[in-house]
């Protein structure tokens, strides 16, 4: 196996900061090398660099032997490097096989498009990536695992030689992503070479060949196959043990009920859901992807139209008809989809943190030049969250950044229960073990209850007093002690091995 | 302050500047080319020439900045010009001006509630609305001219405060107030907000609905604020007034780097570029320029200021 690509002391910077610092790396052929690191540590950048997205300051890229340039994505596309994106494009309104074609459609008489020709041979390619799908289907309806299959199979289709993977496994269940991993493996004996970014470290350890580490825009670590283990990994990436990792989970739940839900449903899928959160609880709701976890709690805040529920807060009905509703009964719910329904990316960290109690914090609705700074400086403080300015835009934040100001903003409302949509999803380990910390202080004083989501089981485990898993859009099981907690029990019901055996007792002193 | 920080905070500045070279350096030019631009005079009948249009556009960027646009400004300040001079020939003179911004605020309300009550894209919306409003105009007026020479407001068009016009003064007092509200008020960060990611201001508890129909409902009203000062200027007014102003308040907004998409810009800008139109219209006429040369030039300057924007904002993203 020789090498196929050599990366030679690149660097690059942004305004204001040094993004890459002299990085060299190198790909064997038929290798799956991760990249690790924190956000902000580089990765992106330098896949970005690789696939013709951003152009390198200094340095050298060298291609089976020669020194290439790669400008814009074409030319790295023309040299066999593809890039799989976290965000996906795939065009619904096309056949699968006009999106795998997509640019290079082969044509009759030299202007129109083959159709036999086209289908065939996307046919052809789909069998090599196992598709479950064909080539006149429209992805209209596809999952994201199923998208991502498309986009590899584009990939192959090209005769790609370096497959990037940027955080494949982020949208993917427990299923999927084995199906991706068989399909990785594949590709690695057509002597295909994959660079794999993920934040995931159990897959990292599971499927790597080589991997290397980031750390701030500079490499820290080279671990062959025999050296990859989390622990390690994790030391190089924060430059601290794994022992500080996580936070101080607290045990001692009052039998309070502060908030509690009756009978919701929705008009096709969810059904028959009930339940009580107890105050300075961290009740988990999970489940597999498409359970309808996210459904059910969006309902709780307002979001999603429902057919049937009641909401009572310390038991009194309220009225929960939209997010406005929601926020006045002091309910927050930090999105899972940081960027599509949580920042506003071009304005400052400062109104970002700020906005939920802008009225209160104005003047009869006036703002001075530094309201917002100013509210926002305790949480930037309490929270730990790395700015030059309250000023900058959320926009120039990392990952874990950007998820503190959208807490900031739910703790700024003094939520009496937080929902928690995948709170550290694609934030790096330093930043998820502070969301942990701050989760933990929160309901220490028993002022905020919280209902979290999250598809990593591990924490879950950490995090919750309580668990109630989700499978096919109602609650199937429970687990009350802390102790019984283990990723088993859970997968027991959300797999369906468990027999559904939840059952709920109505609080009986509720006020209508 | 390190050498660093003064280089940051210069770039940081002239980004803050938009377009403003822009101005001057035209500024410049026509004054080389022909002195009597820069006489008292001419100047203040480029800023007469463009009151009208920066409070159009004052209220044309609270809408592109939610993300919308609204076609219909030329219509409004049509239909509001006849309103306020049909009113002036009644006893009922004093309530000419009321009455009209009354009008305006209406009809962009209207707009305001058909985009955000049957969700019509704006675009759509309004291009109804400019049509049906600019019929309008022409029915109010009986299909002619509504003449007043003894108009009671006539001042706001032709009489000055010192050496400033009332228009004038009232294109910067549209300015001044937009600017504080939008820089200064929550309604304003709210406004940048639903432009900017309407699901995320969705999920934070603002009704977007209210949102959207403020800036229709401020910019119908500064449109008829617009057809008071024309009405004035001219002592009448008809179905013909106003026809195409939507497109000069457009260019000023976009020139002034407010984003299409919304989230982004503000009338501080819209001010510099409503002005570089004034700048261009005067300055081509004063050094001699045929008229269709005029119109080529204009074109052309609006797509390479954008061009030219778009390229730096490209340069700070990469």
């Amino acid at each position: 196996m020789g090498v196929i690509l050599e990366v030679h002391n690149v660097s690059k910077t942004f305004p204001g900061c040094k993004a890459l610092d002299d990085v060299s790396i190198h790909l064997n052929e038929g290798e799956l090398l991760s990249v690790v690191g924190e956000n902000g540590a580089g990765k992106s950048t330098l896949m970005k660099i690789l696939a013709g997205v951003y152009t390198s300051d200094s340095g050298e890229i060298v291609l089976n032997g020669e020194t290439v340039k790669i400008k814009i994505p074409r030319d790295a596309l023309d040299l066999g490097i593809s890039l799989i994106q976290q965000e996906l494009s795939v065009a619904p309104n096309i056949t699968v096989a006009e999106n795998l074609f997509m640019g290079r459609e082969p044509l009759k008489h030299g202007f129109f498009v083959d159709r036999k020709k086209l289908m065939d041979e996307s046919d052809k390619i789909l069998d090599m990536v196992n598709a479950p799908f064909r080539a006149r289907q429209y992805p209209r309806n596809f999952s994201i695992a199923e998208q991502q299959l498309m986009e590899i199979a584009k990939a192959v289709g090209q005769n790609s030689r370096i497959l990037i993977m940027d955080e494949p496994t982020a949208s993917l269940s427990e299923n999927e992503m084995e199906t991706l991993f068989r399909l990785i493996k594949k590709l690695k004996q057509q002597h295909i070479s994959i660079i794999f970014i993920s934040h995931r470290l159990k897959e990292v350890v599971e499927i790597s060949d080589r991997v290397v580490v980031l750390r701030d825009g500079t490499l820290v670590a080279t671990l062959d196959k025999h050296e990859i283990n989390e622990k390690d990994i994790v030391t190089h990436m924060v430059g601290r043990t794994l022992s500080d990792y996580y936070g101080e989970a607290n045990t001692d739940v009052s039998d309070e009920v502060i908030y509690s839900v009756h009978n919701l449903a929705d008009e096709k899928f969810i059904h028959d859901v009930s339940f009580d959160l107890r105050r300075g609880e961290i009740l988990a709701l999970t489940g597999l992807v498409g359970s309808g976890r996210t459904e059910i709690a969006q309902m709780l805040f307002g979001i999603d139209k429902r057919r049937s529920g009641d909401f009572y807060k310390s038991g009194k009905r309220i009225k929960i008809e939209n997010p406005i509703d929601a926020i006045k009964n002091r309910i927050g719910f930090l999105s899972e989809d940081r960027k599509g329904s949580g920042l506003f990316l071009d304005m400052s960290a400062a109104d970002n943190i700020s906005f939920n109690v802008m009225q209160q914090i104005s003047n009869h609705g006036f703002l001075g030049s530094d309201s917002a700074s100013k509210f926002s400086e305790q949480f930037i403080k309490s929270l730990r969250i790395r700015l030059s300015s309250p000023k900058v835009k959320a926009l120039s934040l990392s990952g874990g950044n950007q998820q503190k100001l959208l807490l900031s903003r739910w703790l700024s409302i003094k939520p009496e229960v937080l929902i928690l949509d995948e709170p550290t999803r694609g934030v790096d380990v330093g930043a998820k073990s502070e969301i942990y910390k701050i989760i933990f202080d929160l309901v220490a004083d028993g002022k905020t209850s919280i209902i979290f989501i999250s598809s990593e089981l591990p924490e879950v485990i950490w995090l919750a007093s309580r668990v109630l898993i989700v499978r096919d859009g109602t609650i199937v099981g429970e687990i009350k002690n802390k102790n019984e907690i283990t990723q088993d029990h859970v997968m027991q019901y959300a797999t369906g091995v468990n027999d559904p055996d939840y059952t709920f007792t109505e609080n009986k002193t509720l006020v209508e | 302050m390190t050498t660093k920080d003064k280089k940051l905070f210069i770039k940081f500045d002239l980004q803050k500047f938009g377009v403003l070279p822009v101005l001057i350096l035209f500024c410049i030019m026509f004054a080389l080319l022909e002195p009597k631009f820069i006489s008292v005079n001419n100047i203040t009948n480029i800023f007469r020439q463009s009151a009208v249009n920066i409070i159009i556009a004052s209220g044309m960027t609270m809408v592109i900045l939610t993300g919308g646009i609204d076609l219909s400004v030329g219509s409004i300040l049509a239909v509001s010009a006849v309103v306020a001079l049909r009113v002036s020939l009644t006893p009922f003179s004093y309530l000419a001006i009321p009455i009209a911004l009354l009008t305006g605020l209406a009809a962009g309300l209207f707009n305001g509630f058909l985009v955000s009550y049957f969700k019509m894209p704006p675009f759509i919306a309004t291009l109804g609305m400019m049509t049906s409003l600019r019929g309008a105009a022409y029915l109010l007026a009986d299909g002619t001219t509504v003449i007043n020479n003894d108009l009671s407001f006539a001042w706001v068009g032709n009489n000055n405060i010192g050496i400033v016009p009332w228009q004038v003064f009232f294109a910067i007092i549209v300015i001044g107030l937009s600017w504080v509200l939008l820089r200064r008020t929550v309604l304003g960060t709210r406004i940048y907000a639903v432009g900017g990611n309407e699901k995320a201001a969705v999920f934070s508890g603002i009704s977007v609905a209210t949102i959207i129909l403020f800036v229709h409902g401020i910019s119908g009203l500064f449109s008829g604020l617009a057809g008071v000062v024309m009405g004035a200027r001219l002592y009448s007014a008809s179905g013909l007034l106003g026809v195409s102003y939507e497109l000069d308040a457009i260019a000023a907004v976009i020139l002034g780097g407010t984003s299409f998409n919304g989230g982004i810009g503000g009338v501080a800008g819209t001010l510099v570029g409503a002005l570089i139109i004034s700048v261009l219209n005067n300055g081509l006429i004063i050094i001699g320029v045929p008229y269709f040369w005029q119109q080529v030039i204009k074109g052309i300057v609006i797509i390479v200021a954008v061009i030219i924007d778009i390229y730096r904002q490209r340069v700070k993203v990469k």
